[in-house]
């Protein structure tokens, strides 16, 4: 397949870095034998630098890499990245998980991904029907952070206002008590504790996740309620103000829990009370690190 | 295994009228682990604790429960007797049956099983309780003093006098801060430099002090007992200890018309090569190289080098960085005026005889620009009306500050004062919003300047200040009267505002310790630790904690002092060993739990291998900084620090213990 | 869960009279402070007021401690109630352990009141030393309102 304007431009940049030695390793997109499926590429040598490529197939967050032994141990590493998961690049920084001197950032200028299971069918066309809901509600089509930027060809994604991104969140919130917690007793109990929604997530790094400690088990392994729930429960309350809205964790979920209704609403819960938005700032202290005197108290007697 | 020993206090009938002692007793004996339960009258008294070292060591008990009173009351009791027969003190739980069950409670049934939930718990948590040794610390019985105002000095002499070695870090060639820029301080107008100067002097020569002046701090590690402290000397050009102060070298300058000086606040000039006063500590002078024509000619001229009889002037010196390690440290560092800038109206800066309270002690002063005639700054001559505006920036959280700077009400009434004592016949008028004036005899002395000085005071903002034919006219409120005055004054006296010594928050940043939103230090509680920062090992002293007059300036060093020497009594630091610990298998180094510890008692720390190549960043917790507030568990998503005496398993087998 | 079973009977041995747990005699859980509340509790002890018997006190040094975890915990070790309460903002004795708990409170709060948990069963409260009062207040009327809530309480942390 022919190479596009953008990946010429990508590969050049890359192959540049890996020949000057500013970088060891890069992570990018490739084409797979599905051309509607984008597949993640580890390059280290210059001439592979032409596997290199990127469209509105590139759905993958590769942030999700840099927690990685196998590719810390490269040091200096490049990585593509698309606006929303280059925010996942800068709370990694923001959270000492990386050091902004040991990554070059490629940032792609990107009007949005399409659903991979549209794609699949044959989908072709960025459309406010056919990205994802982060998509819609992305403000940062180009990222915030950058040490090189490629341009897309994509057009302008044109935003009707008829599609609500995520307005499941707001039916949810209308709920009762009892009808908040049926829906979500159903979610959690198709849950299979197979961990694959941390696995994805690029700030999911800990060594050891809380779920795998024991004396004490805080959290029960088995897989059924409440154990479910209280695993769904601490992912998201670990992830509150620290998700940057990639949907890898919903992507990755086998069994189809929607994982991003509960992140949106906690990242707009957050925002909301304390005005902090994950991501935007490697040099921004994370939401829970700090505090104001004039928190919001109205909850407390 | 354990072996847990429960004892039930009756505390007469305090506990057993409402609980029914022998049950919880009875209760207790069923629980696995426990191979002693009793129930006695009075469990705090001599042949209570006894009995309760008896059976520490008949049954060789792991751990004690006692179902009594609240910890608060007698948990050191019985820790101490536990000790007595080789318990770890922390072996000892409390449930708290009196305070928390038979007083609040009447149902002695339900109370009855209350108590049996809350001592059930505590067996449960002292099953789980592991040995804690409380930390020592050696202590490094040496104290560094930033600043040499008068709170920084006293500081210095008092620890001196004790015994202790003080180093004192002044970063302007002289020490003495603002208050050896004042003329007479109130309440008693005695000479700021008469009290100052021999303060000053035996700083100099006192043997315990080592002094560096025109030197700044350049970085602070370590912790209480052995902080390391960079400080760097800067070049002063002069060689200290061979230099006189003589004064050939200043009068040999050529740069006598230039250069502002700062300690007149620009009322006067100095030479590129000066001391800032006569009365200087220590009595060398600086040379500015950022004026001195050797510098900025290419070493043409070197007058002050020819002049010199010992030869002391050394154009090569470099700065010097000096470390030192100290034990302790005080943070002194005063404060600073406020610009005025945002009160155009009020002219500062545009009219030259619009000045600062600081300004007129300098015109106030014999030792100043104008040898103690109050003159105008713009043309010299004496004036006959004065218009004192207090409250410039203070009290004003719209443009200026909402504080009180404390100072102001008393010197514009000292200032009042002394005009009218220099300059005969002359009037001054005081703008004020209200008089604040609270120490022993600061109303009297107010007063005296309104009764016997003659001062009128006007209650009122001024709202412009303008000049007119040499003149200058001041447009006010007098709230009182409702009428709004206008008063062709010779010059106005602003009492500005007072902020933190500018570059304090950077220091704060620097020595790990708090400051408010104004960049004021703040102290590790309001009212009961008032001289403490929020590090162990850092006091506070003087303005840098927020506005205060001399007196409290000096209380205030002198707290800090015996604070030190208090500590430094002991041979060792002792902390509490209830503090926090790392999992280094599990720390992803993220460092949540050092951005919430308020003590700063987490750094980084490196595992490396054996080649000495880094492999891991883990937290580390300094036993010397940690209280064990367990703030940085709650924060530590991965749970992988714990906190000693509350530890997670300990909480998880509490709530167990409580599963209906 | 055997844990729970195990605990079950344990709780069963002899002591009959315990609360039951069920919604009218709800079982409730209160993380505190040891400076404040703590102390507070004690001085409500000290002058004899009168209390609701169903709340047992569980000491923590700080708010700053009381983990979130603890909370899920004790719902599902059957409490009905859960209370989380310290120092006054600006008293906390390790100067901020509160402000940043109470950041994370304000967060696990609204997550878990999406997930479904009725928020009346979580209760938050900064009590002083000095406010026995207050703690015989908010003991008894958050007591009440649990009493109060419908009896069916099946939510995320119900096992079925
Ligand atoms: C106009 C005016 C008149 C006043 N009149 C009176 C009066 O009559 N009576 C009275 O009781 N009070 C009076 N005061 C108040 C008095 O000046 C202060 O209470 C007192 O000076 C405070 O002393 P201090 O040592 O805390 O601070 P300062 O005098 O400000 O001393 C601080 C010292 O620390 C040094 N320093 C700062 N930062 C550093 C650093 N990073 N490294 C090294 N050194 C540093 C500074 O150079 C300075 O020498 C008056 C104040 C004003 C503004
Ligand atoms: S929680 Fe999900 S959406 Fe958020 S950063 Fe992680 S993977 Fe992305
Ligand atoms: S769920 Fe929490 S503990 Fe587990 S990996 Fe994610 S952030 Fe870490
Ligand atoms: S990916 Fe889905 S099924 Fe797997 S643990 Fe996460 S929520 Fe449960
Ligand atoms: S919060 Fe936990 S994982 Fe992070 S640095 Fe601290 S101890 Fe390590
Ligand atoms: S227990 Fe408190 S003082 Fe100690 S390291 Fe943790 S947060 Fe800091
Ligand atoms: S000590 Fe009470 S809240 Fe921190």
């Amino acid at each position: 397949m022919a190479n596009t304007k953008t990946d010429e431009k990508l590969q050049k940049i890359a192959k540049d870095l890996l020949e000057s030695g500013e970088v060891n390793l890069i992570i990018g997109y490739t084409k797979g034998s599905n051309p509607q499926r984008m597949r993640p590429v580890f390059i280290t040598k210059p001439e592979e630098a032409e596997k290199l490529s990127f469209s509105h197939n590139a759905v993958q967050d590769l942030a999700v890499f840099l927690k990685k032994q196998e590719v810390k141990k490269f040091g200096k590493i490049g990585i593509t990245v698309k606006g929303c998961d280059e925010k996942a690049v800068n709370a990694l920084i923001q959270e000492y998980q990386l050091s902004r001197d040991n990554i070059k950032i490629i940032g792609m200028q990107c009007n949005g991904v399409i659903k991979q299971n549209l794609a699949d069918k044959g989908e072709t066309k960025v459309s406010e029907t056919t990205v994802y809901d982060k998509c819609l509600i992305c403000q940062e089509h180009t990222p915030v952070l950058y040490d090189f930027l490629v341009e897309t060809e994509e057009p302008e994604l044109s935003l009707s206002g008829n599609v609500k991104p995520y307005a499941e969140i707001e039916k949810l919130d209308a709920l009762s008590t009892e009808e908040k917690n049926a829906y979500w007793a159903k979610e959690f109990d198709k849950c299979i504790k197979c961990y694959a929604c941390r696995q994805a997530c690029p700030l999911c790094f800990c060594s050891r996740c809380i779920v795998e400690k024991n004396m004490p088990q805080w959290i029960d392994t088995n897989s059924e309620e409440p154990g479910n729930a209280q695993w769904n429960l601490i992912r998201a309350y670990h992830l509150s103000g620290r998700c940057i809205g990639c949907g890898e964790c919903e992507r990755a979920c086998p069994v189809n829990i929607p994982l991003m209704l509960i992140n949106e609403k906690m990242a707009r819960d957050v925002y909301n009370l304390f005005g902090y938005k994950s991501g935007l700032d490697i040099n921004a202290k994370p939401v829970f690190g700090v505090f104001s005197e004039s928190d919001f108290n109205d909850f407390i007697k | 295994m354990s072996r847990i020993g429960v004892f039930v206090c009756w505390c007469g009938s305090n506990i057993a009228s409402t609980v029914d002692v022998e049950k919880v007793r009875e209760e207790a004996a069923k629980i696995p682990g426990v191979v002693s339960a009793v129930d006695y009258k009075y469990m705090c008294s001599d042949p209570g604790q006894n009995s309760l070292r008896n059976v520490i060591k008949e049954k060789n008990l792991t751990g004690v429960v006692l179902a009594a009173c609240s910890p608060h009351m007698h948990e050191n009791t019985f820790r101490k007797a536990a000790v007595k027969e080789g318990l770890n003190p922390y072996f000892v739980e409390i449930a708290n049956i009196r305070e928390q069950v038979s007083w609040v409670h009447e149902d002695k049934e339900r109370a009855t099983a209350k108590a049996v939930d809350l001592m059930k718990m505590m067996v449960e948590k002292v099953k789980r309780d592991k040995p804690i040794e409380d930390v020592r610390v050696p202590l490094n019985k040496k104290a560094l003093v930033i600043g040499g105002g008068i709170s920084g000095i006293q500081a210095a002499l008092d620890i001196a006098n004790g015994g202790v070695e003080v180093i004192l870090v002044e970063k302007e060639p002289s020490i003495g801060g603002r208050m050896i820029q004042l003329d007479e301080t109130f309440p008693t107008l005695d000479c700021s430099s008469c009290i100052m100067t021999p303060k000053m002097v035996e700083v100099n020569q006192h043997p315990n002090i080592k002094l560096y002046t025109y030197s700044e701090i350049e970085d602070v590690s370590g912790y209480i007992g052995n902080f390391k402290v960079k400080i760097k000397k800067k070049a002063r050009s002069v060689v200290e200890k061979d230099c006189t102060g003589c004064g050939e070298c200043w009068n040999a300058c050529p740069m006598h018309k230039n250069v502002k000086s700062e300690f007149n606040i620009n009322l006067s000039e100095r030479t590129a090569i000066y001391v800032p006063f006569p009365q200087a500590v220590p009595l060398v002078p600086v040379l500015d190289r950022s004026v001195c024509l050797h510098f900025k000619k290419g070493g043409k001229c070197q007058k002050c080098f020819d002049a010199c009889g010992p030869k002391c002037i050394d154009f090569s010196m470099q700065d010097e960085i000096i470390e030192e390690t100290v034990g302790a440290i005080v943070a002194a560092t005063g404060y600073d005026l406020m610009e005025t800038s945002m009160y155009g109206e009020y002219g500062y800066g545009k009219y030259k005889d619009v000045v600062s309270g600081l300004q007129f002690e300098r015109l106030l002063s014999a030792s100043g620009p104008t040898e103690g005639v109050i003159k105008r700054p713009s043309d010299g001559k004496t004036p006959q009306t004065i218009v004192f505006v207090q409250c410039v920036g203070s009290r004003d959280p719209e443009k200026g500050v909402p504080y009180c700077s404390k100072v102001c009400c008393m010197y514009t009434a000292k200032h009042a004062k002394l005009f009218a004592h220099k300059v005969h016949g002359s009037q001054s008028y005081v703008f004020y919003i209200d008089i604040r004036a609270t120490s022993k005899g600061y109303e009297e002395f107010v007063r005296g300047t309104m009764e016997q000085d003659g001062a009128v005071y006007l209650r009122g903002r001024v709202s412009k200040i303008y000049e007119d034919n040499g003149k200058l006219i001041v447009k006010g409120a007098d709230t009182l009267s409702g009428n709004q005055v206008e008063i062709a004054a010779d010059m106005v006296v602003l009492a500005t505002g007072v902020i933190p010594k500018k570059g304090s928050d950077k220091l704060a940043q620097m020595l790990g310790i708090s400051y408010d939103k104004y960049g004021f230090l703040t102290e590790s509680h309001p009212k009961l630790r008032p001289a403490e920062s929020s590090t162990a090992g850092i006091f506070l002293a003087g303005m840098a904690q927020g506005p205060r007059d001399i007196p409290e300036s000096v209380v205030s060093g002198s707290a800090a002092a015996s604070k030190i020497l208090g500590l430094f009594s002991k041979s060792e630091y002792e902390v509490e060993g209830t503090i926090s610990s790392v999992n280094e298998a599990t720390c992803v180094a993220c460092f949540y739990c050092q951005r919430v510890c308020a003590y700063n008692a987490i750094s980084r720390k490196e595992i490396k291998d054996r080649n000495g190549n880094v492999v891991k960043v883990v937290a580390n917790v300094n036993p010397g900084l940690c209280t064990g507030c367990g703030a940085c568990v709650n924060a530590c998503f991965s749970k992988s620090i714990d906190v000693k005496g509350f530890m997670d398993d300990q909480i998880y087998a509490e709530i167990k213990s409580l599963a209906v | 869960m055997e844990d729970m079973k195990v605990e079950k009977n344990e709780q069963k041995d002899g002591t009959a009279a315990a609360n039951t747990g069920s919604q009218s005699d709800p079982r409730l859980i209160a993380f505190v402070c040891n400076w404040c509340t703590y102390n507070g509790a004690d001085l409500a002890g000290t002058s004899r007021m009168k209390y609701s018997d169903n709340v047992r006190v569980i000491k923590l040094p700080c708010t700053g401690r009381i983990d979130p975890l603890f909370i899920v915990e004790a719902f599902k070790k059957g409490a009905k109630g859960v209370l989380v309460s310290g120092c006054h903002p600006g008293d906390c004795h390790y100067t901020s352990g509160n402000y940043h708990s109470r950041r994370k409170y304000a967060t696990f709060r609204d997550l878990l009141g999406y997930l479904g948990v009725d928020l009346n069963r979580v209760e938050f409260s900064w009590i002083s030393a000095s406010e026995g009062n207050k703690w015989v207040a908010v003991i008894n009327e958050f007591t009440d309102k649990i009493k109060s809530l419908p009896d069916k309480t099946t939510d995320i942390f119900t096992k079925k």
